[in-house]
């Protein structure tokens, strides 16, 4: 009886996450592991094009690049998340997202992935929580996982992966 | 009836009813028909018969401005098409408007059985209140604007006696009424019939005009919500009763006008008329906040626009324009302040509109005793504005100081005119030939006498025919003389808030590098086809005008700095007891608005400057033989891209000798050192260098300089001096045309291009080896012309890859200053070019990088960074 009763508290907790991040996801490719990215968030999806350096920034910052006259900042999303670099290819391509900042209002930023998939409608039954992995790896910027057929797709909550508050602590700690 | 048929209805009836009163002078009002015309062409939805007719009435109405067609005859034409168009607009089906009717009349049956058979049929126009009458009495009253502006200046020269300015009165009153039938509102459109009717017999005085104006500039606006505001039957009694009354007797009127005491007649100003309203500590405003706002816009651009003419006055104290426009722009201000339920603002502004009058109507010349108090006045009412802009912040209003007092001077306009002395006046006709010595005083006389003894001519002719002094010059003379009255035009403006410009002219840029992308294309440059060349060559050249055109979207004249500081040199002539003739001069220069806004202080710093110390006292000019009126000259012009803006004064210029001791004595040069003027003057901009106490020949200049330089050098601009003892001493400040652009050296550090400031660079040169010494192995010094400056390498500064070593060989040394003039030599690779590129912001992802202000666009759409000399010296030095 108890163990029902619990039993359900815990299928009622997982639809409640799969509700409030059920709706479409932007996929794309980043070394051999599939991401998902908030339709919403996304501005636009451009392609790979020559980034300006800029000097005295995290490694995972690029560079800038024009985007059809703002400067606005590029991130690499492999190095950001401590991935082997690999070379550019004809797929990789940089997707304009717009970060919420809280005060800093929206920021644009592009973000430089392997490669982008497709646009895909993930059911709140699909979705489940992040598992843990021990205290090693930080799953903060995960909202959750999609099960879309066989294969798992990593819903990122970008707004936390871009933290400009964390960019600009890590360039203090660059420089100082 | 479809909305383009409405627009084409309504523009048909306001041109079928202005037409018949157009007089062959009057350009503006056949210009304004042509435009009406052209919109009706413009219309979408009508018969292509009518277009082509709306064509060719549009044309011949501008052949007859162009006086290539005979007046007479091609206005009747234009009559006979109007109703050809009118016609052909009834003959479509479901149209029965008012214009129509004029022409053939229906029976009130017919109107009410095409309105009942179906209900998209408009204009029985007695059952209105449908969308498309909302819609229309919006489009209307928005437009009116500019009407009313025109009315009131109308009236204003209806009240010297200019006859077209009744008649344009009359066709304005007439379209007024025209409208207001069309939209239904027959309180309105009575009252304007019956003024119309009175306006022929001089009935109506200008006064009544004006209340019409404003009471039509309160409900227009209000309209713009689509509801007109019914008219208060007090209100439009007031107007009437007082217009029909006032000549006959002024005095009933004191008790009958209990909402706004009728105009006082200058000869029996009382002081109990004016006496200030009671003031109340905390004012509730009844305006909405978003009028409110558009008050102090408002209010300030005519504030400011008093101030100046009022300069002018000083020296033409009865020059007409100016005494119309000061009085205008209190007149608006009284009736907006009126209508925010500001009393007090309504009052002052009421109290200094009087004096105007009086000046205006000449029962009062302007002495320099009453522009002070109305100057004051003047301030008054800005304090006031910026008062009431306080209460929008949330804080209590507050009525400014030395208000009752003024109100209470401003009541007796003649006591202050026996405290001033002398009167200027516009030069005669006479005086200006004796002036020029074409002419003796004697030939004058007789000219002057003869016309008393009868000779009805003018004094010109007079002058020329009997008494003989040549054509010539008495035409010159004229022309001078009409040169000081003529009126300042008044440019058309609209206002647009700032980001949508700044939006445009984003966008602007961004078509124009694609368009450099297009051009720099491979198979565009290789292309063969001809066709095809001349189409992208033609897109260049649209996408330069257009350019050009954002660009000169955000400059804004000098002019209203310009007058800042004339008011400034004034006070301070007053104040120091110097006879200072300040002369602006190319007002008219544009600048990037926030280039502009940042130029006040330094100019107010150097004028200071010039008129507390450059300029001797008067005792000390009259020594030096020089004239007692010192002149002080702000120029502003244009040469080669960058604007300059000089101030002039004929004063006692620098001592050059003190300024080399005290450098010399600050260790700032050697005793031998031989320093042109243009370094020696450098000097004084440095912080600190002299004050009147330290060197009493210099006597104080240079205080305050450094903040005029750095301010200047913020806009990234320079200040050169150029100086004479004994002769004066000029200010030479240098600016860029915009901030958004800067002037820059493409340089190569390593794998990337980076953008110098030109401002910055001294020189660049390509060193020795023997020029650059290391010091404790591990600071570079670099050895120019015996000055040992600092060398960083600019790849290894911005880089900092720990353990790579960074090699001074072969490459290029560039020497640049920061705005304290720090030098600092950079190790680079090449140089690549000079360019002039637009700032853009990194992006708020990136924040503040060292050594870095910004980014740009380059022309193959890359991104290069732009270096910050500053921030650069900074990361060296840590």
């Amino acid at each position: 009886m108890t163990e029902s009763m619990s039993g359900a508290t815990a299928t009622l907790e997982k639809s409640d996450v799969g509700q409030q991040l059920a709706g479409k996801y932007l996929t794309f490719k980043l070394a051999e592991e599939e991401y998902g990215l908030e339709i919403l968030k996304v501005q636009e999806i451009i392609q790979m094009q020559a980034v300006t350096h800029v000097p005295r920034t995290p490694d995972y910052v690029r560079g800038v690049i024009n985007l059809r006259g703002k400067v606005i900042p590029v991130i690499d999303l492999r190095a950001k998340f401590g991935l082997d670099a690999s070379e550019d290819t004809e797929k990789t391509c940089i997707i304009v997202v717009q970060i919420d900042h809280g005060t800093a209002g929206i920021i644009t930023m592009g973000i430089i992935i392997d490669e982008v998939k497709e646009v895909l409608d993930i059911l709140a039954e699909n979705i489940e929580e992040t598992p843990s992995f021990g205290a090693s790896i930080n799953t903060e910027f995960i909202l959750g996982m999609g099960k879309i057929g066989t294969s798992v797709k990593i819903l990122l909550d970008i707004d936390k992966v871009m933290s400009v508050k964390e960019v600009s602590e890590i360039r203090k700690t660059a420089i100082s | 009836m479809s909305d383009a048929m409405q627009q084409a209805d309504a523009l048909l009836n306001g041109i079928a009813a202005r037409i018949p009163m157009v007089e062959k002078s009057d350009l503006n009002a056949l210009a304004a028909i042509m435009g009406d015309l052209e919109k009706l062409t413009l219309l979408v939805g009508l018969p292509k018969a009518f277009i082509e007719t709306a064509k060719r009435a549009t044309m011949l109405a501008e052949l007859i401005i162009m006086g290539e067609s005979e007046f007479d005859p091609g206005i009747k034409k234009l009559c006979s098409s109007i109703e050809k168009m009118q016609h052909s607009l009834s003959d479509i089906p479901l149209v029965n408007s008012k214009g129509t009717q004029e022409i053939e009349p229906e029976s009130d049956d017919t109107k009410k059985a095409k309105a009942e058979s179906t209900k998209k049929s408009k204009p029985n126009v007695s059952d209105l209140k449908s969308d498309e009458v909302v819609d229309l009495l919006i489009r209307f009253a928005s437009n009116q604007q500019s009407v009313l502006e025109d009315f009131e200046a109308y009236i204003l020269e209806m009240e010297k006696g200019n006859p077209q300015a009744k008649a344009a009165i009359k066709r304005i009153l007439h379209t007024w009424k025209g409208e207001f039938g069309v939209l239904d509102l027959s309180e309105y459109s009575k009252l304007i019939h019956v003024l119309e009717e009175n306006i022929e017999n001089n009935l109506i005085s200008a006064d009544n005009l004006f209340r019409l104006k404003d009471l039509l500039t309160q409900n227009f606006r209000a309209a713009a919500n689509g509801v007109m505001p019914s008219l208060n039957k007090s209100e439009a009694n007031e107007i009437l009763f007082i217009a029909l009354l006032e000549n006959a007797a002024p005095a009933v009127l004191a008790d009958s006008a209990p909402r706004e005491k009728p105009k006082i007649v200058a000869t029996s100003i009382a002081p109990v008329e004016l006496a200030p309203v009671p003031v109340l500590g905390n004012a509730a405003f009844t305006g909405d906040p978003s009028l409110m706002g558009d008050f102090v816009t408002e209010s300030r651009d005519h504030i400011r626009t008093a101030e100046s003419k009022l300069l002018e006055l000083e020296s033409d104290p009865s020059h007409a324009e100016n005494l119309n426009s000061i009085f205008r722009a209190w007149h608006t201000i009284k009736g907006v302040a009126g209508f925010l339920g500001l009393k007090e603002v309504q009052s002052l502004a009421h109290s200094m509109e009087n004096m105007m009058d009086m000046a205006r109507k000449g029962d009062l010349v302007l002495t320099p005793g009453h522009i002070d108090t109305l100057l004051e006045a003047n301030d008054c009412l800005r304090a006031f504005v910026d008062a009431i802009e306080k209460t929008m912040g949330g804080a209590e209003f507050e009525i400014p100081g030395g208000y009752a007092e003024i109100v209470a001077k401003l009541a007796s306009p003649y006591a202050i005119a026996a405290e001033s002395g002398v009167v200027p006046t516009l030069k005669k006709m006479g005086e200006i030939l004796v002036e020029k010595g074409v002419c003796e005083q004697e030939k004058i006389s007789e000219a002057v006498a003869l016309q008393k003894e009868g000779d009805t001519r003018k004094l010109g002719e007079i002058l020329i025919d009997p008494v003989g002094v040549p054509a010539r010059a008495v035409a010159n003379a004229l022309a001078s003389q009409n040169a000081a009255r003529t009126p300042t035009l008044v440019e058309e403006t609209i206002r647009v808030p700032i980001n949508r410009i700044d939006q445009l002219v984003d966008a602007i840029g961004e078509a124009v590098i694609a368009q450099s992308m297009i051009n720099a294309d491979q198979s565009i440059m290789t292309m063969a086809d001809q066709t095809l060349t001349t189409k992208v060559a033609h897109a260049n050249m649209i996408m330069r005008q257009i350019q050009e055109l954002a660009m000169s979207l955000r400059m804004v004249s000098v002019k209203a700095t310009f007058q800042k500081m004339a008011r400034l040199a004034r006070d301070l002539s007053k104040k120091s007891g110097k006879e200072v003739d300040f002369i602006t001069e190319g007002e008219d220069t544009e600048l990037d608005k926030s280039v502009v806004e940042n130029i006040g202080d330094p100019l107010i710093h150097m004028i200071r400057n010039s008129i507390d110390h450059g300029i001797e006292s008067t005792e000390a000019r009259a020594q030096t033989k020089k004239p007692a009126k010192a002149r002080v000259v702000l120029r502003a012009y244009q040469k080669a891209g960058n604007i300059y803006m000089e101030i002039a004064d004929d004063g006692k210029g620098l001592d050059k000798n003190a300024i080399f001791q005290k450098a010399v004595s600050r260790g700032l040069c050697k005793e031998d050192a031989l320093l042109s003027d243009a370094e020696l003057f450098q000097f004084i901009f440095l912080p600190g260098f002299s004050t009147a106490k330290q060197i009493t020949d210099v006597s104080g200049r240079g205080v305050g300089m450094d903040v005029v330089k750095k301010n200047i050098e913020a806009l990234r601009g320079s200040v050169e001096i150029s100086s004479a003892s004994g002769i004066g001493t000029t200010f030479t400040i240098r600016l860029p045309l915009t901030l958004a652009i800067v002037d820059g050296m493409i340089v190569r550090a390593g794998k990337f291009h980076y953008i110098v400031p030109t401002l910055a660079i001294l020189e660049s040169i390509k060193p020795a080896a023997d020029q650059i010494d290391s010091v404790m192995q591990q600071g570079k010094m670099i050895k120019v012309r015996g000055e040992l400056i600092t060398l960083v390498h600019l790849e290894g500064l911005l880089e900092q890859k720990n353990g790579r070593k960074y090699e001074f060989n072969g490459g290029i040394v560039m020497i640049v200053e920061d705005m304290v003039g720090k030098k600092i030599g950079l190790y680079l690779d090449e140089i690549i070019g000079q360019q002039q590129v637009v700032i853009k912001s990194l992006g708020t992802g990136v924040g503040d990088v060292p050594g870095v202000s910004g980014g740009a666009i380059m022309s193959d759409g890359g991104v290069s960074l732009i270096l910050d000399i500053g921030g650069v010296m900074k990361m060296a030095n840590s």
